[in-house]
């Protein structure tokens, strides 16, 4: 058998007398304790306990219960009546404690506290005026080298992205150069390069070899190689 | 079985209906009202504290403290209906704090029922009713109970007291330690099985 339906049949045989089991519990339960004296042992375990519980700690016969009842009721009303004791009752004892604490009022000179309240609020308007320029001062003057210092970031780009490019003359002005690699380098030739320094979009000049210098590289060249065929062109 | 079961909602409904009038007439005014409440629920009240608390004075005092609660906040509750399964939730709950707060002075060799010195009478003071001093058995089988019962924990000794013992119907019993109707049948059910080891020499 299963713990399962051990507990199970434990539980029914627990229940047994509470009186809620179905018909097929019952029934169930009939099978275990025919069956198996261990369950009929048990059953009579838990019929011996329940009585014993029944009759443990019962209240005692002699409670009087009308005057439990009486005394609870009393005890109710009672505290109905302490709830709705009057406001005005229970908090005259504090107003007057409240009173007696804050004493009399002294003497105040009410013209010259209004002269003087109305003295401090214009010195105190004055002061707000100087504050709101202050504070436009400050403004401009953290504001201004910011802008000036945007200002040179922007030219800065703006030169160094659109400028006119440097002249490509040698190494004089270490301008810009181009470098040309013959991916098929011949023992003898000649390689002549020339560049176009018209601006983009200029109308092709027939003259375009306006000079620069060039390198290329090829092999290692024999030193036979006569002026016209060296190797290096520039 | 379902014609007995049928009587017993049919009861239950009655008794409801009852409540919700008497909580209404209540709160309307009428203090008549709440005496039938009082009426209805004190015996159950007083029992369950007793088995919880073991003396009968401390049991009584914890019942009125509890209706007087009750009576206070009769206007929070929200189904007047179930005026019984809250009071006695308050009833358990202010009970249980009681016993927390006490010290242990209930002598296992005295019994039970330990009445002050000087009470006036709601118990008959010639008796010691609920004891028989020459049944010395019956006191240790009493005995033993509440010490193993003290054991159990609370949720199952409550379920135990109050559906077991009191033979509180199993949904208001949900109602009062606010749980299922399941976990009440399995809390009742561990602390039987509990009991039936620890007391198996008062068994058989």
């Amino acid at each position: 058998m299963t713990d399962d339906r051990t507990q199970n049949i434990e539980r029914l045989l627990s229940e047994r007398r509470d009186g809620r089991l179905s018909a097929e519990d019952l029934a169930e339960i009939e099978r275990a304790i025919t069956g198996d004296s261990a369950n009929a042992r048990s059953a009579e375990a838990f019929d011996r306990l329940g009585a014993l519980l029944k009759d443990w700690r019962i209240v005692p016969d002699t409670v009087d219960w009308q005057t439990s009842a009486r005394r609870v009721s009393e005890r109710v009303r009672a505290d109905r009546s302490s709830a709705e004791e009057p406001d005005a009752g229970r908090l005259a004892s504090t107003d007057r404690l409240v009173r007696e604490w804050a004493g009399p009022m002294p003497a105040v000179d009410w013209p010259a506290l209004s002269t003087r309240i109305s003295n401090a609020v214009r010195e105190e308007a004055g002061r707000a005026g100087q504050t709101r320029r202050t504070r436009w001062s400050w403004f401009v003057k953290a504001s201004a080298p910011l802008a000036t210092a945007a200002v040179i970031a922007l030219a800065a780009t703006w030169w160094i992205t659109t400028g006119p490019k440097l002249p490509i003359d040698g190494g004089s002005s270490g301008a810009s150069f181009v470098m040309v690699a013959l991916e098929m380098p011949v023992a003898v030739g000649k390689v002549s390069i020339s560049f176009d320094l018209s601006p983009v979009g200029a109308p092709d000049r027939p003259d375009a070899e306006s000079g620069g210098r060039a390198i290329a590289y090829g092999p290692k060249i024999n030193d036979t190689l006569d002026s016209d065929a060296d190797a290096f062109f520039y | 079985m379902d014609d007995a079961a049928g009587n017993d909602r049919s009861d239950q409904d009655d008794a409801r209906r009852r409540d919700a009038e008497a909580v209404s007439g209540t709160l309307a005014g009428d203090l008549r009202a709440f005496d039938s409440l009082i009426e209805a629920y004190q015996r159950r009240a007083v029992a369950v504290t007793y088995r919880l608390l073991g003396n009968i004075n401390d049991a009584m005092d914890v019942c009125q403290d509890a209706y007087v609660r009750a009576f206070r906040s009769l206007e929070s509750l929200e189904d007047p209906r179930k005026f019984g399964s809250w009071l006695m939730r308050i009833v358990s709950n202010l009970a249980l704090n009681y016993r927390r707060d006490r010290r242990p002075t209930l002598s296992l060799a005295t019994g039970d029922d330990e009445r002050g010195i000087g009470e006036d009478a709601l118990a008959d003071s010639s008796g010691g009713a609920s004891l028989n001093e020459g049944s010395m058995q019956a006191n240790e089988t009493q005995d033993a109970i509440t010490a193993a019962i003290e054991q159990l924990p609370e949720k199952q000794r409550m379920a135990l007291i109050l559906f077991a013992i009191e033979g509180i119907p199993q949904k208001e019993v949900a109602e009062i330690l606010e749980c299922s109707i399941e976990a009440v049948k399995w809390n009742v059910f561990q602390a039987r099985k509990t009991l039936k080891e620890s007391l198996s020499e008062f068994l058989t």
